[in-house]
């Protein structure tokens, strides 16, 4: 009985010491390794994600030798944990909607003294992040069901004239501002979203929502429907839109109606890489970068000099081209961004999905 | 009493008391538990524990997380949602899984094994690809409905995506297996001389399923809708990739609170507001369903 109980004894402290080793073993060689990057960029993922490690990335490590680690998805809450345990993983994030408000503190202010910022508006600047890409919101159609697609918000509510199921974002962000202008506000007198104009945007999105089938969360979703045929409008990213249009699938889009927003780069606080952070940011936000996503991604950049480096041709299929910008409406990401208006925003959202 | 070292309870030292040990041979089987108990104080109890006074503590004592929990209207309506699909999701899995898993019971091993691995093979894949399969399967003009359509069966599509369905059909198939599983090791143990001796005794099939077989089977079925239920609280990606807009479950909220609102707090209370739930649930099984029984306790 002794011996048995010997036995049972020294194979757990056996498997014990052994999961100690593993498991403290790649801690300790990752934590070496740090010093030397590689550089990691965290973005969205997918098609888009592919292209941006093609103009970012992969020009940063032939500049500076340095390897680079892509990875995915941008998680807000992952980047809170991750700089209060201080053990930072990530050197560059590239953040979907403005500066996030909400993780100011989690945050390196920026080094511009290595980041140029020559070519970008005052407006894309930040203490925190710099504006890294911009992206467009518009409505993709079913060609096997529309040979054209709306023209408006109000065309997107007509159900008589564009019969079928839908899909839109599931947030309140854009789908207010959508549904105001289908009830006929004008552009420019969108914002500031006023309770009483919020009350007119749920009135009219109540009568859109019988025809809602899917309210997507992911990029890849709405193109995903269209393609399919599983609904015949959809709110979605131009990009996405135009890559799976490449694919093959008969989905067709254009600038009228749309939303513009733009993106930041920021880097966590903490990061042992904090030098090569900021030249990868000097690096994406560079005209030569910029000029190269254009081509690869119909998503036009930030910085103004990158127009000099495009072919007229392409530059003419960018969101950002003056003469796409004049039907899109320039989001409000700074509203929408701070905590107290989002928070109860979401709430009502919520109640108003589940009515 | 007798021990196997001949020593007397009342001599016992305290410490061996107090953990319920009446011999060294008790004492030796709760030292093997050493590793694992410490295991799980680190890795489970410290972290639940911090999690939970994350939930109180904001960083002052505040009862507003759990006050906002309960009274918002919002937030019972997700948690009612949420214990809704969960039962029905329970209802359905028993139904489907009690009358496999006495078959496994009962059938040759060769027949039993291959079964199986049939109930197991989807358990291993991953839930992501399976929910993403079933939208193939069921959208608007997917397979079933195609199908159906092509034979001439109905002239609509059927809405079997993107509603409470679809999430019923998604969960149900990621959690068949571990409703058959208690099933089948309880059902595995029934002694089938019990049901010979109540045929012999005059009670005909039924009476013997509901006054024989169906009692004693009854931790199997515990333990399996237990099991299902709780997992189904907190599943996250099948109800998100394959619900509707009413189908909004606490996993989601969670989510969005930890992710995107960084409100760790309230997603503390949140969760801690279904474990609740579930705990409340088993020490409800234990008592009324004999759960104990499932791995050997006693009545």
């Amino acid at each position: 009985m002794r011996q048995l109980f010997r036995k049972a004894v020294g194979f757990h402290l056996l498997i014990f010491f052994l999961s100690c080793f593993l498991v403290l073993g790649p801690i300790c060689a990752t934590a070496a390794d740090k010093k030397k990057g590689p550089v990691v960029y965290v973005s969205y993922g997918g098609s888009y994600q592919k292209v941006e490690e093609k103009a970012y990335l992969e020009k940063f490590e032939a500049k500076t030798g340095v390897k680079y680690l892509s990875v995915s998805p941008t998680d807000y809450g992952k980047l809170k944990a991750m700089v209060k345990a201080e053990q930072v993983e990530w050197d560059v994030v590239n953040c979907g909607g403005g500066v996030p408000v909400l993780m100011y503190d989690f945050l390196e202010p920026l080094d511009y003294t290595v980041i140029n910022t020559e070519g970008l508006p005052k407006q894309y600047i930040f203490e925190r992040g710099v504006a890294i890409n911009t992206y467009s919101e518009v409505v993709g159609w079913n060609t096997e069901a529309f040979k054209e697609g709306p023209e408006s918000w109000a065309d997107f509510w007509d159900v008589k004239k564009f019969p079928g199921p839908r899909a839109m974002y599931n947030q309140p962000g854009t789908n207010l501002e959508a549904a105001l202008m289908a009830d006929g506000v004008a552009p420019e007198d969108v914002y500031p979203l006023t309770p009483d104009k919020v009350e007119r945007a749920y009135k009219k999105l109540d009568e859109i929502k019988p025809h809602v089938k899917v309210w997507w969360t992911s990029g890849a979703q709405p193109a995903q429907l269209l393609a399919d045929g599983e609904v015949v409008l959809a709110t979605a990213w131009n990009g996405r839109l135009s890559n799976i249009i490449k694919e093959g699938a008969p989905v067709a889009f254009d600038f009228n109606p749309g939303f513009m927003h733009f993106g930041c780069g920021v880097v966590p606080k903490g990061t042992p890489n904090k030098e090569l952070a900021m030249q990868l940011l000097n690096q994406i936000i560079s005209a030569e970068s910029q000029a190269e996503i254009s081509r690869l991604y119909p998503y036009g950049g930030v910085n103004a000099k990158a127009y000099d480096l495009l072919d007229p041709e392409v530059a003419r299929s960018l969101n950002s081209h003056p003469d796409n910008l004049t039907t899109q409406l320039i989001y409000d990401e700074a509203w929408w961004g701070t905590p107290a208006n989002r928070e109860p925003a979401e709430e009502r959202w919520k109640e108003w999905l589940l009515q | 009493m007798a021990t196997i070292a001949g020593e007397r309870t009342g001599d016992l030292p305290v410490w061996m008391r107090i953990t319920g040990c009446e011999t060294r041979q008790d004492l030796k089987t709760l030292l093997l538990l050493v590793p694992a108990g410490v295991f799980l104080a680190v890795f489970f109890i410290y972290p639940l524990t911090r999690l939970f006074i994350m939930g109180l503590f904001d960083p002052d004592f505040t009862l507003q997380h759990y006050l906002k929990m309960f009274t918002h209207p919002l937030y019972l309506r997700v948690l009612w949602i949420t214990l809704k699909v969960a039962a029905t999701v329970t209802i359905v899995c028993l139904a489907l899984g009690y009358p496999l898993a006495a078959l496994l019971s009962m059938v040759r091993e060769k027949v039993s094994s291959r079964l199986f691995f049939m109930i197991l093979i989807p358990y291993w894949t991953s839930i992501l690809i399976r929910a993403y399969c079933w939208t193939v399967i069921l959208q608007r003009k997917g397979l079933v409905n195609t199908f159906l359509a092509n034979i001439g069966v109905i002239d609509k599509p059927l809405h079997l995506m993107f509603n409470t369905t679809g999430v019923i059909i998604g969960t149900v198939h990621v959690f068949l297996p571990l409703m058959i599983m208690p099933l089948y090791s309880v059902m595995s143990k029934v002694n089938v001389n019990l049901l010979r001796a109540s045929a012999g005794m005059g009670a005909g099939p039924v009476k013997t399923f509901l006054r024989v077989y169906f009692p004693l089977t009854l931790p199997g079925v515990a333990g399996g809708s237990l099991l299902v239920f709780i997992l189904s609280l907190g599943l996250y990606i099948t109800p998100a990739l394959m619900g509707g807009r009413r189908d909004i479950l606490m996993s989601i909220m969670i989510e969005q609170q930890v992710r995107e609102f960084l409100n760790w707090g309230f997603a503390s209370a949140l969760s801690f507001t279904l474990l609740f739930v579930t705990l409340l649930l088993y020490f409800a099984a234990v008592k009324w369903l004999g759960l104990n029984l499932l791995w050997g306790g006693k009545r």
